[in-house]
C-alpha cells in the first residue's frame, strides 16, 4: 500500500468522513482544514480504512494545542482480532512538552513502553511511530528517539490516538514501512557457530 | 549519560492518566522497557526489564525494588544500545569480579531465571537474552496471541 497523505484539506466533516472510520471513543471532525476534537474524554482511535501490511508507519503534527499533548499517530490500531475496547500503538510528547512517550494500549489498559527527552517540543513537530515485526519507534521530525520490543499487538491501521477535547491535528501520514532492500546475489552473510 | 539495565516492579493501574509503567520510569525521562501484556491487558509479569540512561542512578539504586541486572558492572562509556550490545558480548562472567557476579548470581535467583547452563564463559549477552526470554515465556501475546 503506497503512503496515504491526508492534509485535511477539503470541507468541513462532522464527523470525519470515511475511509476514516472510528474504532472506539469519541467524535472528531474536520473544521478549517484541520481536524479537531471538540467533546469528550475517551480514549478514541480512529484509522485510516485500507489495506496495510502489518509493517507499517503514521505520521502526524499538532496544529494548536491539545491538552497535556494527550494525542498522537498511531499503528496497529483496530482490525481482526483486536478488542473493541480500545487496542493500538501511538507516540506523544509528554505533558511538558520535554520528551517522547511511547505507549500500547491492549484491551482498554494503558501501558508506557519508553520515554525520551527530546528537548522542546513545538507546534508543527512531526511525530511518527513505525512498526515493523515486534519493533515499535519513535520519531520527531525524522530522528528516532526510543526503540522497544513488544508483541502485543500484530497488526491493523494507521491512525490517531486522542484523549483530550482540545487542539487540532494536520497533515496525518500513514502507510506500509518500506521493505528492507534485498541482499544482493553472492553475498554470503558471516557465519559463527553455536555457542560462539 | 550512560546505560544500565535494571529489572524493576511496575507501577500504575492501567488508566489513561495512570498507566502501567515500570518503577524507573518514576526516576527518570529516558526509559525503554520490555514489558509484555496479557491478552487482558494488565502487565504479564510482576516485573519488566528497563534500560534507564542517566548521569546519576543513585535514585534507583537507593530502591530495593528495583535491582541492577548487573550490579554495577556496566562501565560509563556504554552509553547506546550499540554499546551495550558490543559490551555485553564481549564480556563473559568470568570476566566479572567475584563480588559482582555473587550479586547479578542473586538477581538471577531472586526473579526465577534460569541460570543452569550460565558459566564462566557464558558472555553478558546471553544472561541478558535470558532474563528476556523468561519475561516472554509469560506473555501470551508472543507468536502475536497464537496458543502455544
Amino acid at each position: 500500500m503506497p503512503a496515504i497523505n491526508d492534509p485535511f484539506n477539503r470541507s468541513n466533516e462532522f464527523p470525519l468522513l470515511p475511509p476514516w472510520l472510528l474504532w472506539v471513543g469519541d467524535a472528531v471532525d474536520l473544521v478549517a482544514n484541520e481536524i479537531v476534537k471538540s467533546t469528550g474524554t475517551a480514549d478514541t482511535f480512529w484509522y485510516y480504512n485500507d489495506t496495510f501490511s502489518a509493517d507499517q508507519y503514521a505520521q502526524a503534527i499538532e496544529a494548536s494545542a491539545v491538552t497535556n499533548h494527550d494525542w498522537g499517530p498511531s499503528v496497529r490500531v483496530g482490525g481482526a482480532g483486536h478488542s473493541n475496547i480500545g487496542e493500538g500503538y501511538w507516540l506523544s510528547s509528554n505533558a511538558a512538552g520535554t520528551g517522547a512517550i511511547l505507549n500500547k494500549e491492549v484491551n482498554g489498559s494503558f501501558t508506557q513502553l519508553a520515554s525520551n527527552s527530546w528537548g522542546t517540543y513545538a507546534l508543527g513537530d512531526t511525530l511518527r511511530i513505525e512498526a515493523q515485526g515486534t519493533t515499535i519507534r519513535a520519531l520527531r521530525n525524522g530522528t528516532q528517539y526510543s526503540t522497544v520490543t513488544d508483541a502485543s499487538l500484530s497488526g491493523g491501521f494507521p491512525g490517531l490516538f486522542w484523549f483530550e477535547p482540545s487542539g487540532s491535528v494536520d497533515n496525518w501520514e500513514g502507510g506500509d514501512l518500506v521493505a528492507a532492500p534485498a541482499v544482493a546475489r553472492g553475498f554470503s552473510p558471516r557465519r559463527m557457530p553455536l555457542g560462539a | 549519560m550512560s546505560l544500565r539495565v535494571y529489572i524493576c516492579p511496575w507501577i500504575g493501574n492501567g488508566t489513561r492518566s495512570n498507566a502501567y509503567r515500570s518503577k524507573a520510569d518514576s526516576y527518570y525521562p529516558n526509559v525503554r522497557n520490555y514489558f509484555p501484556s496479557l491478552l487482558n491487558g494488565p502487565p504479564a509479569s510482576p516485573w519488566v526489564l528497563s534500560v534507564v540512561n542517566s548521569n546519576d542512578f543513585s535514585a534507583i539504586d537507593a530502591d530495593p525494588t528495583c535491582d541492577d541486572l548487573f550490579a554495577g558492572d556496566l562501565p560509563a562509556s556504554v552509553n547506546t544500545m550499540n554499546d551495550i550490545v558490543s559490551f555485553l558480548r564481549a564480556r563473559t562472567v568470568a570476566d566479572v569480579p567475584l563480588a559482582r557476579r555473587n550479586a547479578i548470581t542473586a538477581v538471577l535467583d531472586k526473579y526465577n531465571v534460569i541460570r543452569t547452563d550460565i558459566v564462566g564463559s557464558t558472555p553478558l549477552w546471553k544472561v541478558t537474552q535470558r532474563v528476556i526470554s523468561t519475561l516472554m515465556e509469560r506473555d501470551d501475546n508472543f507468536g502475536f496471541g497464537i496458543p502455544l
